[in-house]
């Protein structure tokens, strides 16, 4: 893996390792938000969401724009699909292997009896 | 490849359901017999394989290793740690890249008497370590399960898993 995808990764994955983050990424899993909406349901001050704002950016889970004098933040699309797209190879790999085991069991069936075995 | 990675962690689950058109017992004997365990468990025809050995007993482990297109060694190495005959099995165990460790899970597989055959489900909770890179996955599964994340993430396990 080139380092800057390890780069890319350790700040993605130290992005989600806050409760906070997480809360903010799931409010902002329903559309764009302010720094103090973001801030009211998580009861922290304005400086340390601003923080968690920053930390969320460097993993490229959000991003900004500023609309007249509010910033507003929103979920870069995609950006999580690092992990769940691992999960989702080892899935399809144990799925191949129970296709084989399927395959496995039909070929070594003992003569058809399954319901006296 | 052999970039020094900095440490991370990466948590998740999945569970697969199988309905199998054979009796517990038999589907429990492919899971614990060697001959068998080996007939379905390889799924890169294409690999070689280096080694293996099965121990299946409460304490004993499994060892399966195979090299890649390029030569490149892929190790299993599982510890039971509780077996229920005909109905339950639950393991660790680590994916070794070469010399690195790319993942750990515990993995519980269980067995339910179904109309004559078993109902199987397989629970994975698995830690990617490092920046997990598996060469000989990721071709064919990156354009997999995109959509799924944001629901996950939102969704109680999410929490559950990674906090």
């Amino acid at each position: 893996m080139p380092d800057s995808q390890q780069a890319r990764l350790d700040a993605l994955f130290h992005a989600l390792s806050d409760g906070s983050r997480r809360r903010m990424i799931d409010q902002l899993s329903q559309g764009p938000a302010s720094v103090s909406e973001l801030a009211r349901p998580l009861e922290l001050a304005m400086p340390s969401v601003v923080k968690h704002l920053a930390v969320l950016e460097r993993g490229g889970l959000v991003n900004s724009e500023k609309q007249g004098r509010v910033r507003t933040f929103q979920l870069v699309p995609g950006a999580l699909a690092q992990v769940e797209t691992w999960a989702a190879e080892r899935e399809r790999t144990w799925r191949r292997r129970f296709d084989r085991l399927e395959a496995f069991l039909a070929a070594s069936d003992g003569g058809g009896r399954e319901g006296s075995a | 490849m052999n970039s020094v990675s900095t440490p991370s962690e990466a948590h998740t689950s999945f569970r697969i359901d199988r309905k199998l058109q054979a009796a517990p017992a038999r589907v429990f004997a492919a899971w614990s017999r060697a001959e068998a365990k080996q007939a379905w468990f390889s799924c890169h025809d294409d690999w070689r394989d280096a080694g293996y050995a099965l121990d299946f007993r409460v304490g004993g482990s499994e060892y399966n290793e195979v090299s890649d297109g390029d030569g490149l060694a892929h190790v299993f190495r599982a510890h039971f740690l509780d077996i229920v005959p005909d109905r339950r099995i639950v393991y660790a165990y680590e994916l070794l890249l070469g010399e690195r460790r790319i993942s750990v899970s515990l993995v519980t597989v269980a067995f339910q008497p179904d109309a004559g055959g078993t109902l199987m489900s397989f629970t994975e909770q698995v830690v990617f370590l490092d920046g997990y890179t598996d060469n000989g996955e990721r071709r064919e599964g990156t354009e997999v399960g995109l959509d799924k994340l944001g629901a996950w993430l939102v969704s109680p396990s999410a929490d559950a898993v990674v906090g």
